[in-house]
């Protein structure tokens, strides 16, 4: 058994299978969780980072989604799908993050923020001009259409993880990402013009 | 297929998510169709430039970065450690109770004493009572078996001591 976080790597992480890991979890939860944790936590982050455009907000999204699935009494079994929840739950954690800061976005405009951790490549990266159009773009979606764009384009899942992922049909997915994607051109054909 | 159909399905085309089949009616119909075949173009033509292994290295791989999570984390790790959950600390739990819920326990406990001795003198007198009742019986029935021994009374004699009339 793993005696702490650090001593299972990123690689040795990744090898592990879903039912590997839920296997493990009869015997050892802990590591299975922490297994979990390493496999995931790099992809869940800039899944998150891609909708809250913030380092640190997305650092703690990932945190309490793990301390959710801790928490979640189904999560080891055997019919669950636990990468489709942590996307889930990172998502749905993100937009309510998103919409809060919108609502009392001038209130925080004077507060003194935590220091963030890796702010400046985030934004860095984000604002290069390859991105940043089509990063500016995104910001005129509706959080359906964001968020299936993030699933496909940055995150890289596939349809069928996709619609686990947002509880669809696969028909669901391909027609609702076309239209995301229709409604990409539309937004920037427009931007010059506004 | 006609152009709603393209437009639900041309991601997923350009994707090559597409069945053969469907494909090959998405390809006939931007074959005469060149408004979609104007979509297609511009839909194949958006980057969205996802961050490169390099730069999520650089950001992610950074010196660490994930201590803070680790920290945070590890508490409720060792929640689900099988000797931690096995290994419940019964003899270092602290258990305290409010006073009133104490006092109420004591009251319970005192009337139960009573109750209980009160009911040891009541089952001794029982006892007792039984065995004086026990000794009557007894003797009773040992008298009952005894053949009786006192002399039959003799009979009284009539004797008619009312005046003849003829004797006057």
């Amino acid at each position: 058994m793993a005696a702490d976080l650090k001593l299972v790597s990123p690689d040795q992480a990744s090898a592990w299978s879903e039912p590997e890991i839920k296997d493990l979890a009869g015997r050892n939860p802990r590591s299975a969780m922490e297994l979990v944790i390493r496999k995931w936590r790099q992809s869940l982050f800039y899944h998150a980072a891609y909708i809250v455009k913030d380092g640190q907000e997305a650092y703690d999204i990932v945190q309490e989604v793990f301390i959710r699935a801790m928490r979640e009494k189904r999560f080891f079994n055997p019919d669950f799908k636990m990468k489709a929840w942590l996307f889930r739950v990172t998502s749905n954690l993100c937009f309510n993050t998103v919409r809060n800061r919108k609502r009392r976005g001038t209130l925080l405009e004077g507060m003194v923020r935590p220091e963030p951790i890796a702010p400046d490549q985030l934004e860095q990266v984000f604002a290069s001009e390859r991105r940043s159009e089509m990063m500016t773009a995104m910001e005129g979606l509706s959080e359906n259409h964001r968020e299936i764009l993030i699933l496909r384009y940055y995150d890289d899942l596939s349809y069928a993880e996709i619609a686990d992922v947002l509880g669809v049909k696969l028909g669901t997915v391909m027609s609702r990402l076309s239209r995301a994607r229709q409604r990409i051109l539309d937004v920037m054909d427009s931007a010059p013009a506004a | 297929m006609d152009c709603a159909g393209l437009s639900d399905r041309l991601a997923a085309y350009l994707d090559g998510q597409l069945g053969s089949a469907e494909s090959e009616l998405l390809e006939a119909h931007l074959e005469r169709c060149p408004d979609c075949v104007g979509l297609a173009d511009a839909m194949s033509g958006q980057e969205f430039a996802p961050l490169t292994e390099q730069e999520r290295a650089n950001i992610c791989g950074a010196e660490d970065f994930w201590g803070a999570m680790d920290c945070a984390l590890n508490p409720a790790l060792e929640k689900l450690s099988p000797t931690c959950a096995t290994r419940v600390d019964w003899v270092h739990r602290r258990v305290t109770l409010p006073l009133p819920m104490v006092l109420a326990y004591a009251a319970a406990f005192g009337l139960a004493v009573i109750w209980g001795a009160n009911h040891m003198v009541r089952a001794e007198a029982a006892v007792e009572s039984a065995a004086t009742i026990g000794q009557e019986l007894e003797q009773e029935r040992r008298l009952a078996a005894e053949p009786r021994t006192a002399p039959r009374p003799q009979p009284y004699r009539l004797v008619n001591h009312t005046p003849q009339r003829d004797t006057f």
